[in-house]
C-alpha cells in the first residue's frame, strides 16, 4: 500500500511524506483550522502545498469531509469581509496624508503665563524636597523598636546567634523549634527559653520558623516593631529597615505592632494570617497590610488526580477548587458571572498563572486586596 | 521581521513614503478587524484616521517594532475599546447576523455556486453563536493568520490564555457545526 503510494507520487521525499501521513491521519476539524499551511492553501494565498493537501484528501477519504468543512468555515469567515474598495482606500489614505504630512509641526509659542507656571512648579519641587529631607532626616527616632534595643532592654540572660556565613544557618531552639537563619541574620532568645508561658525570639534580618506546637506557651517573634504570635506553625519573617514581611506556610499566625502589645484587649490592630497570605508591616507608620505571597503553594492536592481539568464548567466551580487548594479566598459577583463557563486544562502552573488563564479566557480581571483575590467581570453571554 | 523593522524606523524618521506604504498595506486589515467591533463605516474610518495621525504626531516617541500589523491591530483595538467606553454607539460583535449580507465579491460567488444557500446560512449561524471574544480570536487566527504569540500581544493576554481561548472557541465551533449537520440530516429525512 505504502509502496504503491510512492510509486504514484514519486517527487515527494520519503521521510517527509511518512511524517506528514502520520500527522494528518489523526487530524480533526480543529487541527485543520489551526494549520497555517492549510488555511493559506484554502484562501489561495499559497498554492505550493496544493499537491500535498489534495494527496491527503485522496489517501484519507474519511478526512475529505472534515477538510471540506474546515475549508468552508475559513472561506465563509473571510467572505464576511467588509470589503474596502480601491477608491475608498485611496480616499482614506489621502485624508490621512493631508493632515499629517502637509503641515509642519506646530511650534507652540511660550507665553508669559506658561513661563510663570514653569517657575512655580520649580519652586514647588524644591520646597517639597526640603520637607521630605526633614521628615526622613532623623531616623534614630524610628529605631526605638529596633533589634538591639529590645535585646538590651530585656533583663533575662540572652543567647544570640549571628549568621556571618553566606549560607542559610539551621538552628534548633531549646524547645525543638527549627529556625533557618539567612546570611546576616541575627536572632536572640532568653537562655531560659520558655518563661512566663511564653517563647520569645528577637530577629533582625530574615528567617524561616518551623514552630513546635505548644498551645500553653505561645511563640513570639519580635522584629522591627512587629510582633508575630503563633501556637505552632511554619512561617517566614523578613526584616528590612523599612518593612517587616511575614509569610505563612502552614497553620495560623497573628501579627500586631509591638506598640500595641500592652493593650491586649484591643484586638483591632491584630491581624490573622492563614497559609499563602503575607503581612507587610511598615516600620515608619506602624501599619500592617495583608496580601498574598508571590508564589502561593498548593496546600492540598487538587481533587482529580490529573490536576485542574474542567470541561465546560461554571467558573464558580473552578474558583472554589482554586480556593480549596490554595486556601486563598476568591471574591466575585456570582450573579453577574452566572453564565460564565469555560473549558480549561491546568496542572502545575503557579497560582497567578492559573488565575490569568481563567480570567483572560472569560474576559474578566482580578486584583489582590487584603489577602483575597477580587475578580471583576461584566458577565458572559 | 527585518523588513518591518526597517520600514518602521524610516517612518519614525519622518519618511513620508514609508508612512504612506504602511497606511496602504495595513488599512484594509485594520478595517476588517475594526468591523468586528463597530459597524458604522464612517466612525471606523475616523478611528483609523485618528490612529494614523496620532502615530505620525508621536512618531519620535514610538518604540521600535518588527511586527507592524500586530502592533497596529493592538493600537486600533485599544482605541476602539476606549471609544466604546466613551460613547455607546459601538454595537459589538453581537449583531453579527444583522450585518448586511457580504458584498457580491468573487469569493462569495464561488461559495454560492459550490454549495447551497442553505450551507452558507448554516455556517453563518455557527459563526453567529460564538461569543464576541471567541470571534475576535478566530478573526486574528483565520483572517490575519497571526501566531499565538502575536495574538497574545494584540489582545494583551498571556500565551496559555490564547491557546486555551482558541481551543475553547474551536471546540464550540465543532460542536455547533455537528449539531447543525444533524438537524440538517433530520430535516432531509422528512
Amino acid at each position: 500500500m505504502m509502496f504503491r503510494l510512492f510509486a504514484d507520487y514519486p517527487p515527494v521525499n520519503r521521510e517527509a511524506w511518512c511524517f506528514i501521513m502520520k500527522n494528518y491521519k489523526d487530524y480533526n476539524l480543529e487541527d485543520f483550522l489551526l494549520d497555517d499551511s492549510f488555511r493559506l492553501w484554502i484562501t489561495r494565498q499559497d498554492g505550493s502545498t496544493s499537491d500535498l493537501w489534495e494527496r491527503i484528501a485522496r489517501e484519507y477519504p474519511d478526512k475529505k469531509v472534515i477538510m471540506q468543512q474546515a475549508g468552508d468555515l475559513i472561506r465563509s469567515w473571510k467572505a464576511h469581509s467588509a470589503g474596502v474598495s480601491d477608491s475608498e482606500l485611496e480616499e482614506q489614505v489621502q485624508r490621512i496624508l493631508e493632515t499629517t504630512t502637509s503641515k509642519q509641526p506646530e511650534q507652540k509659542p511660550v507665553t508669559m503665563l506658561s513661563r510663570w507656571f514653569a517657575m512655580a512648579a520649580a519652586v514647588a519641587v524644591v520646597g517639597f524636597g526640603i520637607g521630605w529631607y526633614a521628615w526622613t532626616g532623623s531616623p534614630e527616632k524610628h529605631t526605638a523598636v529596633a533589634y538591639s534595643d529590645y535585646v538590651a532592654k530585656t533583663s533575662l540572660p540572652m543567647k544570640e546567634m549571628i549568621n556571618t556565613s553566606n549560607n542559610i544557618m539551621l538552628l534548633t531552639l531549646p524547645e525543638g523549634s527549627k529556625v533557618k537563619l539567612h546570611p546576616k541574620g541575627r536572632i536572640s532568645y532568653p537562655a531560659q527559653f520558655v518563661h512566663d508561658k511564653k517563647r520569645e525570639v528577637y530577629l533582625s534580618g530574615e528567617a524561616f520558623f518551623d514552630v513546635v506546637k505548644d498551645a500553653q506557651n505561645p511563640f513570639f517573634v519580635y522584629a522591627n516593631g512587629l510582633v508575630t504570635r503563633v501556637l505552632g506553625t511554619s512561617f517566614r519573617v523578613k526584616t528590612t529597615s523599612t518593612n517587616v514581611e511575614v509569610l505563612v506556610s502552614s497553620g495560623r499566625v497573628s501579627v500586631l505592632p509591638i506598640k500595641d502589645i500592652d493593650h491586649p484587649g484591643d484586638h483591632n490592630a491584630e491581624l490573622l494570617l492563614t497559609p499563602n497570605q503575607q503581612a507587610i508591616f511598615s516600620v515608619k507608620d506602624h501599619l500592617i497590610s495583608k496580601s498574598i505571597t508571590n508564589m502561593p503553594l498548593e496546600l492540598i492536592k487538587p481533587d482529580p488526580e490529573d490536576g485542574f481539568v474542567f470541561e465546560n464548567q461554571p467558573v464558580s466551580k473552578i474558583f472554589s477548587a482554586l480556593e480549596k487548594v490554595y486556601g486563598i479566598p476568591i471574591i466575585y459577583d456570582a450573579s453577574v458571572m452566572e453564565n460564565c463557563s469555560l473549558r480549561v486544562e491546568l496542572s502545575h502552573e503557579p497560582f497567578f498563572v492559573k488565575l490569568d488563564v481563567i480570567t483572560q479566557t472569560i474576559g474578566a480581571a482580578y486584583r489582590v486586596s487584603d489577602g483575597q483575590v477580587i475578580v471583576t467581570s461584566e458577565g458572559c453571554n | 521581521m527585518q523588513e518591518d523593522l526597517i520600514r518602521w524606523k524610516r517612518f519614525k524618521d519622518g519618511d513620508v513614503a514609508a508612512f504612506e506604504s504602511i497606511i496602504r498595506d495595513e488599512f484594509r486589515a485594520l478595517f476588517e478587524y475594526g468591523t468586528r467591533f463597530i459597524h458604522d463605516r464612517d466612525t471606523l474610518n475616523d478611528c483609523i484616521y485618528d490612529l494614523f495621525t496620532s502615530l505620525w504626531d508621536r512618531k519620535k516617541f514610538l518604540a521600535d517594532t518588527d511586527q507592524i500589523r500586530p502592533y497596529l491591530l493592538k493600537s486600533l483595538r485599544n482605541r476602539l475599546l476606549k471609544e466604546k467606553e466613551r460613547a455607546n454607539h459601538l454595537t459589538g460583535f453581537d449583531s453579527w447576523q444583522e450585518q448586511t449580507e457580504p458584498e457580491d465579491n468573487a469569493e462569495s460567488r464561488i461559495i454560492t455556486s459550490e454549495t447551497s444557500a442553505l450551507r452558507e446560512r448554516r455556517i453563518s449561524s455557527v459563526l453567529g453563536s460564538l461569543t464576541p471574544r471567541q470571534r475576535e480570536i478566530i478573526h486574528l487566527k483565520f483572517f490575519e493568520n497571526l501566531s499565538n504569540e502575536q495574538i497574545s500581544d494584540v489582545l494583551e493576554i498571556s500565551r496559555p490564555a490564547v491557546s486555551n481561548l482558541l481551543s475553547q472557541a474551536l471546540r464550540l465551533f465543532r460542536d455547533k457545526w455537528q449539531a447543525t449537520i444533524s438537524t440538517l440530516f433530520f430535516l432531509l429525512t422528512f
